[in-house]
């Protein structure tokens, strides 16, 4: 970010981050201040795998949803790729097992399909249901 | 780590975030939720998708306001759902189909993941052909088939029809990278429409029990321009009637077996792409017509697989293959086509690049007692196999009955090399499973792929 904005006195203001999240963004931060950078070409195995996520960030995910989504909201916003790989990959573990009305209150979704819509999606992926 | 100063500077310039509160609604909804990236795969997918079926309901979900202007509650931009989607492992199938009930926004960023390597078994291969090539009279092109990048038969056995099968692939041809053939129910039309294919990268035969002419085969496949990587069907045949076959131009991978003929070897042109050959299960190829293709490729061969059952080749038919082919990295071999003078002076030159020697096993009575871990330990012992690091041998030479000292030894000196060098992962390993039959590129994309639910 320093470096698309380039030299500059002034504030860089961050009006989408609050200061709890801040706070909680920072926090983050400073424990992994010395880890190595991430490799280049680190996207396609190291990645993928969604269970592994050390304990000390295990423990600093364990937030209530709302604080969660604005933790991810704001490492993207700040694009701080590691930050926010944690936060999908605790996301995506918390929907293992979980039905899709379990998920819409897990992460206070809103459901916008009509009852058609929901039963014409479900019949065509029927299949991936059945093996 | 520039993120992190970021902050510092932020934290240590003002204090003036922590009086106002702003909320994170008003940005996120905008453009940002509803435009993701371009760049990211599933959500280029996004516009090209539409919504459901039909007219009306088409019209339904577009008046509908997205659910993000609720103020209630926070919700993530789509390119944030991608990456979360991105840390579920492809096998978990179920799991997608789930995650594209719970909204909108969420099925229009899960539908790509969901169809991209559907997990195909014969409980559900009728539904999904179903669903991705629809029959009957108001037939619409379904907006899923563009999403396949995989389809694997493997487990498909009487389940399927050669009609439903061409159908199938007709529909998913323009995104389709890899194709796994069933055993049965594979005709010629599903050749025909393969050959339309053309972002096809792998194409893997090995189990179709019907015999293919070669002639066909080539003719439909020899113009894809991405082909990689090609398992010959177990029972080609060939009329004998064509001299020249011309390979799909970039071939790195093949895997031959079957009725080929000698002549096949011997007149085709090696693609100047291929460096990784595997040849079993030829029941009439001589060893003279196989030495005369490696001939051919000596100089791009990285990778090399010889195994049974090849009946026609003798018992020491490949003591110079690591003569001929000078490049060689890799190698699998069963010893019924070795002797232990593989390793001796003039068959295993000094400083040849070899790492990785994998020793199979037909399993016939006597072929266990052709090599032993001793004659490997001596030629890397004296810098020939300098660079050799991994043995594998199968449980079926008996290596850990009859010769544990050895392997021991051998283990300790593969090992005293590698740290040499600063390497590690070397040593023997005595396999039961038949790992080795699959190519690099196939072992890598499987283990990908995480855990079924």
């Amino acid at each position: 970010m320093l470096e698309d904005v380039g030299e500059v006195t002034e504030a860089i203001p961050i009006p989408n981050v609050n200061e709890n999240v801040l706070k909680k963004v920072i926090e983050w931060c400073e424990h992994h201040k010395g880890d190595p950078p991430a490799q280049a070409d680190d996207d396609s195995d190291s990645r993928k795998k969604s269970s592994d996520i050390d304990e000390w960030d295990q423990k600093f995910m364990q937030v209530d949803q709302e604080m969660l989504f604005e933790i991810i909201l704001a490492a993207n916003y700040l694009d701080i790729k590691p930050l926010l790989d944690v936060g999908c990959k605790t996301v995506a573990n918390m929907i293992k097992g979980k039905s899709p009305e379990e998920i819409r209150k897990t992460f206070n979704i809103q459901n916008d399909f009509t009852p058609d819509e929901e039963e014409q999606i479900r019949r065509e992926n029927e299949w991936a249901e059945d093996r | 780590m520039y993120w992190y100063e970021v902050l510092m500077y932020e934290m240590s310039r003002k204090k003036l975030l922590s009086q106002t509160r702003l909320s994170l609604n008003p940005p996120l909804d905008q453009p940002q939720s509803s435009n993701p990236p371009a760049d990211h795969p599933a959500a280029m997918r996004i516009f090209e998708l539409g919504t459901l079926n039909s007219q009306e309901e088409l019209s339904i979900l577009d008046t509908t306001p997205p659910a993000s202007t609720k103020p209630s509650f926070l919700s993530l931009p789509s390119e944030v759902i991608c990456l979360i989607l991105d840390f579920i492992p492809p096998r978990a199938q179920k799991r997608l189909a789930r995650v594209c009930l719970i909204s909108r926004q969420w099925y229009i960023a899960a539908i790509p993941y969901l169809y991209r390597y559907p997990i195909i078994t014969p409980a559900n291969y009728t539904k999904f052909v179903t669903t991705i090539s629809p029959s009957g009279i108001h037939v619409k092109p379904s907006r899923f088939a563009g999403l396949v990048k995989r389809i694997d038969l493997s487990c498909i056995v009487h389940e399927s029809r050669p009609s439903l099968l061409a159908r199938l692939l007709r529909r998913a041809q323009g995104s389709l990278e890899e194709f796994v053939a069933p055993q049965t129910a594979f005709g010629y039309i599903a050749l025909v429409a393969i050959g339309h294919c053309q972002q096809l990268r792998l194409l893997d035969l090995s189990l179709v029990s019907q015999s293919i002419e070669l002639e066909t085969l080539f003719r439909h496949i020899q113009d894809l321009p991405h082909l990689v990587t090609l398992y010959f069907p177990p029972s080609s045949v060939s009329d004998g009637s064509k001299l020249a076959f011309y390979w799909p131009p970039r071939l790195k991978y093949i895997s031959l077996a079957g009725g080929i003929e000698n002549s096949f070897l011997t007149n085709t042109c090696v693609p100047s792409t291929l460096h990784e050959l595997q040849i079993a299960h030829c029941p009439f190829v001589k060893d003279s017509s196989i030495k005369h293709l490696l001939n051919k490729a000596s100089h791009q061969l990285t990778v090399l697989s010889i195994n049974y059952y090849i009946p026609c080749l003798g018992f020491n038919a490949f003591d110079k293959v690591l003569i001929i082919c000078p490049h060689l990295e890799k190698l699998t071999i069963a010893v019924d086509y070795v002797s232990a003078h593989l390793f001796e002076e003039e068959n295993s030159p000094a400083g040849h690049p070899l790492r990785w020697l994998n020793l199979d096993s037909s399993g016939n009575p006597g072929v266990e007692k052709k090599i032993t871990p001793d004659d490997i330990f001596i030629a890397v012992a004296e810098e020939r196999l300098s660079e050799l690091r991994v043995v594998r041998a199968r449980k079926k030479l008996g290596w850990e009955e009859n010769s544990k000292r050895m392997v021991v030894d051998l283990n300790e000196l593969l090992e005293t090399r590698a740290e040499e060098k600063g390497e590690t992962g070397a040593g023997v390993w005595i396999f039961e499973n038949d790992y080795s039959s699959q190519c690099e590129a196939f072992k890598g994309w499987w283990n990908g792929f995480g855990e079924e639910e």
